[in-house]
């Protein structure tokens, strides 16, 4: 309970003064405008966007519902492609296993490219303690990585910095010009990071999507990092939630131009790639070993309840975060957890602990805009609600609201109890009662002097009659 | 006795889906044979020209091998390190009679200006050019020089990326897949600062295309 009141209070006092942070809300207004006009463009590229979401809803449905049949698949078509499996039932488990490739090849020096996984499971900080560097690569999470802090967004991990702030941090870590553009900026990481590449003995990489029927394991990128992390390292390890599996290949022609469209607006995504395995004895290059890590680590939790267990078809593109009301105004730190936004808020409590982050699912005005613009078309204020609902039915609710609501309810349902205090009362009432929660930057109206029933009343009977 | 990680994790899926859940609403597979996408340009090259270029890629047609060979050395004409590195031996024949060097000295790869490949296909939807590690370039050679040239014949263009698929399921019996297989959709990119485009992230800053006509031989 008290960890409940430590988690809440902060996501309180953090989105408190983040929802007023008017340069926070420029930087973020400026850079989700050009994302929605990408999006926007890549429209054109469907004849019938609508029809592409329920193919690739229907897609994931199946793919879920078959899931035991299709990992056991994959594992198998996977070791026939040479790669090892690893089934992770917990972060713990993991991380030993990255930990075991990684003393295994005598690596002081591992190059990662981008995952939400690895976040989930806090890689970087376990590999660091046991005295093993980690290099981020994928240009925003070294952004981040240079600043000390987690990535602001599942897609775009720097969203939240101008390129006034990277050139300030860049110039401040690395020494480069303050006032470097974009383009030079990159430029310096791609330089600095090339001999990263060919130094580090393990290459981690998340994965976008698995196939049961080849084995295959994809990654999306823009950069090339992923393939870079993948090209001369001795070990590619892949840490992969098991929700990630599909039933074949061909899946891909839908899903990865959907993932591209509303991740980023793009067609198709730069670097879209399938790994079957290790270097092959007829190849000429490539790692000597793949591992695959398939992580639980709370998403059969999910599965469990046919409700819930649609939060697993999400494919990470971040859409229902940029069409999030509440995330551009309080940003993806405030949420306090690795998945922000609406589907954070889905997710979070039931991979983590129920009662310490339900309260996210609170922090929402239902709009809607989320699920419409989910490209699996996950019913994501729907989820919110229900949430809610398990929170308010569950040990960890607040007697007091139970009483308040209960008060309500029979106040409204008996107007003529309404009447018997005037006013002034009703006022005191809201103030004492209510006033706290309506919050200090609005101000509480007060009761009409007389109500509506006893205007329509007079008017409808006017007292000379 | 304690159960090992992936019983543990296999009796939870098993228990978890006892209860099936009902298919999405709203599909509509009556429509499904047409397919959510713009229908694609009937001339495929056109289509995956117009598609790389605004990619920020080049495009270069080629008719005859002469014809290539102009291009290619007009091509190599704006470029800092000339070092081409080539590993196939039918690329390699196009290069020597158009009359440019190659280097195939692997160990050496940091010094490559350009990266000469072939490919496995083009898809014409998106403007993508897939590539192999079952090929002789390997891994390295697509992605670690800052320039990509990507020699192909107009055979080996496909509409859309499910044919690109049909293509390697013919090629590559099941579970005899190449180890990597990339579908590179313009030069390597990044916005991850403002949204600002910037090419040449961690791969190649420029990819070329050279689109050679399938009769063309030696003495067309």
């Amino acid at each position: 309970m008290s960890a409940n009141l430590q988690v809440s209070d902060r996501f309180d006092q953090v989105t408190s003064s983040k929802g007023f942070d008017l340069e926070h809300r420029r930087k973020i207004n400026f850079n989700m405008g050009r994302y929605h006009a990408a999006v926007q463009a890549g429209q054109k590229d469907y004849r019938d966007p609508e029809l592409a979401r329920d193919q690739a809803a229907y897609l994931k449905w199946q793919a879920v519902e078959s899931l035991e049949k299709h990992l056991l698949r994959f594992e198998s078509a996977c070791r026939t492609n040479g790669a090892k499996v690893v089934w992770a039932a917990d972060a713990n488990d993991a991380l030993e296993a990255v930990l075991e490739v990684v003393r295994r090849h005598k690596t002081r020096l591992v190059v990662k490219s981008k995952s939400m996984a690895t976040e989930e499971i806090h890689l970087n900080d376990f590999l660091e303690k046991n005295g093993v560097e980690v290099v981020e690569t994928d240009l925003g999470e070294y952004i981040q990585q240079l600043d000390g802090e987690p990535p602001y967004h599942i897609v775009t991990p720097a969203m939240h910095k101008s390129k006034e702030d990277v050139a300030a941090l860049f110039h401040r870590k690395l020494g480069t010009d303050p006032n470097a553009s974009p383009e030079a900026l990159t430029n310096h990481a791609r330089a600095l990071l090339r001999d990263r590449y060919v130094e580090a003995g393990v290459g981690i990489t998340g994965a976008n999507f698995l196939l049961a029927d080849t084995g295959g394991v994809c990654v999306t990128e823009n950069e090339g990092n992923a393939r870079m992390s993948t090209t001369f390292t001795k070990a590619h390890v892949v840490i992969a939630g098991i929700e990630k599996v599909l039933g074949s290949m061909d899946d891909l022609d839908l899903l990865w131009p959907l993932l591209a469209a509303k991740g980023t607006g793009q067609q198709m995504t730069a670097y879209n790639t399938i790994f079957h395995g290790p270097r092959r004895e007829n190849e000429s290059d490539g790692p000597q070993e793949m591992v695959v890590i398939l992580l639980d680590n709370g998403r059969t939790r999910l599965l469990e309840d046919p409700q819930t267990r649609q939060a697993l078809h999400c494919i990470r593109c971040g859409a229902c975060l940029n069409a999030c009301p509440v995330y551009k105004n309080i940003g993806g730190h405030s949420y306090g957890a690795t998945y922000s936004g609406p589907i954070g808020k889905v997710i979070t409590p039931h991979l983590q602990d129920f009662d310490q982050y339900q309260h996210l699912s609170q922090a929402s005005s239902l709009c809607g805009s989320c699920t419409e613009v989910c490209p699996v078309r996950i019913p994501l204020h729907q989820m919110i609600l229900q949430n809610r609902h398990q929170a308010a039915m569950g040990p960890g609710a607040s007697k007091a609201q139970h009483w308040v609501w209960k008060a309500w309810s029979r106040a409204m349902l008996h107007r003529p109890l309404l009447d018997i205090v005037g006013p002034r009362t009703k006022s005191w009432f809201m103030g004492r009662f209510v006033g706290s929660l309506w919050g200090s930057r609005r101000t509480l109206p007060a009761p009409a002097p007389r109500s509506f029933r006893s205007l329509w009343r007079q008017r409808t009977n006017p007292p000379n009659r | 006795m304690a159960l090992s990680s992936r019983e543990t994790v296999i009796q939870r899926l098993r228990k978890a889906l006892i209860h099936p859940s009902d298919p999405p609403l709203r599909v509509r597979p009556e429509q499904a044979a047409e397919g959510p996408f713009e229908p694609l340009e009937e001339d495929l090259a056109l289509a995956f020209a117009k598609r790389l270029l605004q990619l920020k890629g080049q495009f270069v047609y080629a008719e005859t091998q002469a014809e290539l060979a102009t291009y290619l050395t007009k091509a190599l004409e704006g470029v800092d390190n000339r070092h081409l590195f080539c590993l196939e031996p039918e690329i390699q024949d196009l290069l020597r009679k158009s009359g440019l060097p190659y280097r195939v000295d692997t160990e050496r790869m940091e010094e490559a200006g350009v990266g000469v490949t072939g490919c496995e296909a083009l898809i014409a939807w998106s403007g993508s050019v897939m590539v192999s590690s079952a090929q002789a370039y390997g891994r390295t050679l697509t992605v670690y020089p800052p320039i990509h040239w990507v020699v192909a014949r107009s055979s080996q263009l496909v509409p859309r990326l499910k044919d690109a698929f049909g293509l390697l399921r013919q090629r590559y019996s099941d579970q005899n897949y190449p180890s990597m297989v990339s579908t590179i959709t313009g030069p390597s990119r990044t916005a991850d600062i403002e949204k600002t485009l910037v090419l040449g992230a961690h791969g190649p800053r420029e990819l070329w295309v050279f689109l050679l006509e399938d009769e063309a031989n030696d003495n067309s």
